[in-house]
């Protein structure tokens, strides 16, 4: 459906209610609209990265990617830990940027150099554990052979990517999710009934107000 | 509430460090250990783990009068400060540390079972608040499966009704299962989420019964705290304190009747002394060691970190592990099965939107040999916010553009949340791996595969959850494989040949050590476990202290 491409709550922008925030709510979501540059990935790992986290995410905005990207980063420096991780697997930060390395490789190059097309086919050969080097050039790729298992390796991309993704503001908008609600709460409770706050969608046979949101008052 | 001085700032960051203070008693917090109330001394009882388990024995033991020093591996939390209604930010709540995962269906760790910090799992847990069912304690007796605890449900019946009163549960004028109807000290919640409404409306189309669960989580003032305003976060950390946790409630209450609490402080030790007692425990701080000497020790660092603390203590008479004369520790660890189904409706639902869960069912909690498995589940109308519900996708297998269209219909959404038994299986355990951690410590492995009891009741209450959406009026979409809570690696029993510690959670070999959390449980009902868990913690405290009195009346300096 072309019209939700935008989501269904055009003009809505979470950020616009972040003065009614805690400030260390406030704080730490505006600050995802101001990524660091990563400190851990060389440059190259990092196009890489927002290379894959483009097609699995299916997001171009160049800021929502470059958050996408800082975020795996800081985990990969930061992280007290990674939870689980399934015997056998490497570490999650030797997993990551040998991952990377062996989609530059199944790429012959540069991962990122690769049509659109081209990327969703490495990437969903590697989420069905069926990556395999290019032909006439077995070397490409050592890793993948000796201890690199391509669906961890997915899981993990994926899984890092989505977490930062469903955290930023722009995507909590294009979901029409109203966000953070402390100290004021939701009090508008029942099925249809809205805070004023929150985003009403752009329907037939309702009116939004110009900032897409709802007009309920009181 | 502390106002917070600074607001937003450039950095984007709180511009302070949090600053966590380690050493903490009555009108004391030190950040560092050289202001130690007890230092080199022995004290009475030294509890591990300050969690669900923990805050209650520490609270009842210390107002008892004993000298009480709790060591908690992670931070002693400032809601005001150190929360956030944030996903992203509060996973630091969970335990954290990587723990090595295998079997047939290797669990997800972290914050989905584990907390890391003072409060332990309270402070992210979702404030369900129910009660076991009285067949939960004999699975074997009546339904030939699993083992019977050496407890029954009326032990704890007096306890659960302190634990509730103390943490003024909210709760229904009458809750339609279970050996307990009410009255629950503080009225059930009122305002309903629209996500409950869709599950209220569901099980009346099919004429199952549902209910506004007992929470822990106020309907109106107590004790200086405010009445929940929605907000959502439950599992992110109760930034307001209108919801129970350890933190707020238990601990507090501990320290002021004479307890210490040592925060970031990582136990690694139980120091064995001769005569096959403990003496204490020896922790770690900031690359450091410490010890705390006790007459008393009591493991209360959960399913994964008791296992892992006692297999990796060994000397001449426990090589095999302090505590481990039957070999069961680690064994049997059991999850909830916890499979989330979303449906999509016409009409917005908007799972954001309050207190997760509002409305569930017990209506399938008891054995109905029909159905073709023994046991039950319960089902949660189960609220959720954009990483979780984004993640939960990834893990059904969406990615790129259909993940994208599925996250665009999230407030189309409805779901519902299963809370299913698992029953004990022996091939289901905690055990030391090879690799190390950053201290030293061996990582703990942590291995799981259902039995084909479990799967076959996740088929059924995927179903039954379909079942209930459809009637509301949506078309059941997704159907996301999870789990929820962990339980046992420690069982109590009467026989030290097949369980860890005895009804009173004092273990089998060692005299003066304890075990009491979650990791106790022979078995893990079908519903949300942490009342049980404060309850049994309430039983424990209780018993030791009838124990104490007795040998200080017969002169028994232990």
């Amino acid at each position: 459906m072309p019209e939700l491409q935008q989501g269904r709550y055009p003009g809505f922008d979470v950020m616009d209610e972040r003065q009614a925030w805690d400030p260390v709510t406030r704080s730490l979501v505006a600050a995802r609209l101001r990524p660091s540059p990563p400190k851990t990935l060389t440059a190259a790992e990092a196009r890489t990265l927002e290379a894959v986290a483009r097609q699995l995410l299916a997001e171009e905005r160049t800021e929502v990617l470059a958050f996408v990207v800082a975020h795996v980063d800081g985990k990969l420096r930061n992280s007290r830990g990674e939870g689980q991780r399934e015997a056998g697997v490497p570490p999650e930060p030797q997993l990551v940027k040998q991952g990377l390395r062996v989609l530059d490789g199944a790429a012959r190059g540069g991962f990122a150099d690769l049509e659109a097309s081209a990327q969703r086919a490495l990437l969903s050969d590697l989420a069905q554990g069926r990556l395999e080097p290019p032909e006439a050039d077995l070397t490409a790729l050592p890793d993948l052979a000796a201890d690199l298992p391509q669906k961890p390796l997915f899981q993990k991309l994926l899984g890092l990517c989505v977490e930062a993704l469903a955290s930023h503001p722009a995507l909590w908008s294009e979901m029409g999710y109203a966000g953070p609600a402390y100290p004021r709460g939701y009090y508008r409770m029942g099925r249809g009934i809205l805070d004023p706050w929150e985003p009403k969608p752009a329907k037939k046979g309702r009116t939004a107000g110009p900032d897409g949101r709802s007009q309920e008052r009181g | 509430m502390t106002a917070i001085p600074g607001g937003e700032s450039d950095a984007g960051h709180p511009s302070e460090p949090i600053r966590h203070h380690c050493d903490h008693y009555a009108g004391h917090r030190h950040d560092h250990l050289n202001q130690r109330k007890y230092g080199e001394q022995e004290v009475d009882v030294c509890i591990v783990g300050a969690g669900a388990a923990g805050g209650v024995l520490a609270q009842r033991l210390a107002e008892a009068g004993m000298s009480t020093v709790v060591v908690e591996a992670g931070p002693f939390w400032d809601p005001a400060t150190d929360f956030a209604s944030d996903e992203l930010a509060m996973q630091s709540l969970g335990w954290q540390d990587t723990r090595l995962v295998g079997g047939g269906n290797p669990l997800q760790l972290g914050h989905n079972t584990c907390g890391r910090g003072v409060g332990g799992g309270t402070v992210h847990f979702t404030g369900v608040f129910l009660r076991f069912h009285r067949s939960d304690f004999r699975t074997r007796t009546e339904d030939g499966v699993g083992v019977d605890w050496p407890l029954a449900y009326e032990d704890l019946d007096f306890h659960y009704r302190q634990i509730e009163h103390e943490v003024a549960v909210s709760g229904p004028a009458r809750f339609p299962w279970g050996p307990y109807s009410g009255p629950y000290p503080y009225p059930a919640r009122a305002a309903t989420s629209p996500n409950a409404q869709v599950f209220e409306r569901g099980c009346a189309a099919l004429g199952i019964q549902s209910s506004v669960p007992p929470l822990a989580i106020l309907s109106a003032p107590h004790e200086g705290r405010p009445p929940c305003i929605n907000r959502g976060f439950c599992n992110q950390g109760c930034k307001p304190n209108a919801k129970f946790s350890t933190l707020i409630q238990h601990v507090p209450m501990a320290i002021a009747g004479g307890a210490e609490v040592l925060s970031d402080c990582m136990v690694t030790q139980v120091e064995m002394g001769r005569g096959g007692t403990a003496h204490g425990v020896i922790f770690r701080h900031q690359g450091r060691e410490y010890r705390q000497r006790a007459r008393i020790v009591i493991l209360a660092n959960f399913v994964v970190e008791t296992p892992r603390l006692l297999l990796q203590c060994t000397g001449p008479g426990y090589e095999d592990g302090l505590a481990n004369s039957s070999g069961m520790v680690g064994k049997c660890i059991m999850v909830h099965s916890s499979d989330d189904v979303y449906a999509a409706f016409e009409d917005e639902v908007r799972l954001y939107k309050g207190t997760p869960v509002l409305a569930t069912t017990q209506a399938y909690y008891a054995t109905d040999l029909k159905r073709g498995f023994a046991r039950g589940y319960t089902l949660h109308a189960h609220g959720a916010r954009p990483v979780e519900f984004a993640g939960g996708l990834a893990k059904a297998g969406l990615w790129g553009a259909p993940l994208r269209d599925a996250m665009r219909d999230y407030n189309h959404l409805g779901r519902v949340t299963m809370i299913g038994e698992v029953l004990p299986d022996e091939r289901n355990q905690v055990r030391l791996a090879e690799e190390k951690d950053g201290d030293g410590m061996r990582r703990a492995h942590v291995s799981f595969t259902y039995g084909e009891n479990d799967e076959r009741l996740i088929e059924h209450a995927v179903g039954r959850a379909k079942a209930i959406l459809a009637a509301a009026g949506g078309e059941p979409r997704y159907v996301v494989p999870d789990t929820a809570h962990l339980l046992g690696g420690c069982r109590m029993g009467d026989d030290p040949a097949t369980s860890v510690v005895d009804r009173d959670c004092r273990c089998h070999d060692v005299p003066n050590l304890y075990i009491c959390s979650g990791a106790v449980f022979p078995s893990s009902g079908g519903g949300n476990p942490t009342e049980t868990i404060m309850a049994v913690a309430s039983r424990t405290a209780a018993r030791l202290l009838e124990r104490a009195r007795r040998r200080e009346l017969a002169g028994v300096n232990t």
